[in-house]
Order: structure tokens, then C-alpha cells, then sequence
């Protein structure tokens, strides 16, 4: 049976929405991402029939609350769980700097990356400037775990 | 006597846990077919979003009080994305238990008169 397409801004609303789901864990991504999407673009489609174009602003402001209010706790969830975290992504810089012959620290996002095994760990430090005495910080911090 | 209401050992369930057992204690269903139950059954008063919907059937599907089934419909009438939910038979026995419990306080509630009696609704002949 072949489906009638979508209005745009549904279409958009979609898309816009998949991406929005990055910010949940990467195994729960992976899981559900597509059923997400798919719940997300249902309700989008049944509001606009029911109420138009301006009833997706209900839907957004919804899932809004559920994204801020959801993707946090499931991060916190899958760290007491004792789950590895995510690997960096792409927006790490890559600027690394050597704490130890096989240790290497992120400048700008703290990740740690042990040249060793690969294994890359998020540090759960703030944003690092270039600031000598924030990177010495971490590089103690992470000596002292080594 | 406790009465074990979930697999955590006595603890309630979230309101959104025992809504999706509610709901799948109709009958199999997608998602987007809880979220719709879910909200007919309130009212509209309860609508869960795609991330209290999911996480919550992550953990029953992680606790064994729901599970994937098998059984597609004809992919010609519905998106093979969907997976579609059921009830255990542990999620029935808990989904009870929980129902058991609220009916409980319901009891209690009407007997402090928090809620009119249930005999005022009943309309004579």
C-alpha cells in the first residue's frame, strides 16, 4: 500500500528531530532511534490532519520537555550501569597533548585517548581552555588514575 | 504481607511503566500505538513523548514484563520499522498486582471521602 507523502513541514520536523535524537546514549540510539523517529513523525502527521500546520508547535514544545528531561537521565543510567561512554565525536579537536608515553589528553575537550589499546574515555572535567594551568589539572588527574 | 508488585521487589511501578502494561494488556502493539492507548485511557491527560516511551520499554523488555514479538503484519499495510510489544506473562501478573494495589487506595481514599462513593453513580430503576 503506498503511503501519500508527507506535508513539508512535517517532513522537516522529521529530520530535524533525528538529528535531535544524537544527544541520547549511542547504544540507546542505535536501538531505538528509528522507532523514536517513527512515534515522533506519527504524532507530527496526526496533529497537522487535526489541528495544521501551527499544531506541530504543540508537538516540538513536547518533545522538547522529553528530550531535555529523558536524554540526561539516560546518560546518568547507562554511567551507573558501569557502560563505557560514548566515543568523542567529531567536533573533538584532536589537539592532543602527551601526559604520559602512552596517555594522551584533548586541549579542548578533555578526551583521553591511550595510544596503547585505543580506548578513548571522556573526561569529566569542563571545557578546557588553553589555559597551562586548567590542562595541568588534567594531566594530574589523569597520572593519578594511571 | 508484601505483595512483590514488580520484579524490584515490592517497588511501584512508574506511572509510565504501568500505562504501557495497561495499554499492551489490550493486545500487542507498536509504539505509536501505546502512546495513542495510553493517552485515550487518560484522557489526554497523560501523553508520553518518544523518550519516556522508549526508556520505559527498555527497561520491561529488561525486566522480562514485556517482549518483542515476533508476529509482523503484512508489510504492505505497515512500516517494517515498527516492532510491536506484548505482555508477558510476568508483566500480567505484576500489571495485576499494580492494578490491586491502586484499587486499594481507591478503597481507602473513598472510605476518608477523598472520592464520592462508588454506590452514588449507580443509576436505579
Amino acid at each position: 500500500m503506498r503511503t501519500p507523502r508527507d506535508p513539508r513541514p512535517v517532513v522537516i520536523s522529521d529530520r530535524i528531530y533525528r538529528v535531535l535524537l544524537r544527544v541520547y546514549p549511542r547504544r540507546f540510539r542505535e536501538k531505538y532511534r528509528e522507532e523514536m523517529a517513527l512515534v515522533f513523525r506519527d504524532s507530527c502527521r496526526q496533529t497537522y490532519v487535526d489541528l495544521g500546520p501551527r499544531g506541530l508547535l504543540r508537538v516540538w514544545a513536547a518533545a522538547a520537555f522529553d528530550l531535555v528531561k529523558n536524554a540526561p537521565e539516560e546518560h546518568v543510567v547507562r554511567l551507573a550501569h558501569g557502560e563505557e561512554p560514548d566515543e568523542p565525536t567529531r567536533s573533538c579537536s584532536g589537539c592532543y597533548s602527551v601526559i604520559s608515553p602512552d596517555w594522551r589528553v584533548c586541549k579542548i575537550c578533555g578526551t583521553v585517548l591511550n595510544e596503547a589499546t585505543t580506548h578513548v574515555t571522556r573526561a569529566a572535567v569542563p571545557s578546557v581552555s588553553s589555559d597551562l594551568e586548567a590542562l595541568d589539572r588534567i594531566r594530574k588527574r589523569w597520572v593519578a588514575l594511571l | 504481607m508484601a505483595t512483590d508488585h514488580s520484579s524490584t521487589g515490592g517497588t511501584p511501578l512508574t506511572p509510565a511503566a504501568f500505562h504501557i502494561l495497561l495499554a499492551l494488556a489490550g493486545g500487542e502493539r507498536h509504539g505509536y500505538a501505546i502512546m495513542q492507548e495510553v493517552a485515550t485511557l487518560t484522557e489526554e491527560k497523560i501523553r508520553l513523548g518518544p523518550g519516556t516511551l522508549y526508556r520505559s520499554i527498555k527497561a520491561l523488555l529488561a525486566e522480562g514484563l514485556i517482549e518483542e514479538t515476533s508476529e509482523r503484519p503484512d508489510p504492505a499495510l505497515d512500516d517494517e520499522r515498527r516492532r510491536y510489544y506484548r505482555l508477558t506473562e510476568q508483566g500480567n501478573r505484576v500489571a495485576a498486582a499494580e492494578a490491586e494495589r491502586l484499587a486499594t487506595l481507591v478503597r481507602v481514599a473513598r472510605s476518608r471521602q477523598l472520592l464520592p462513593d462508588a454506590s452514588l453513580f449507580l443509576v436505579g430503576g
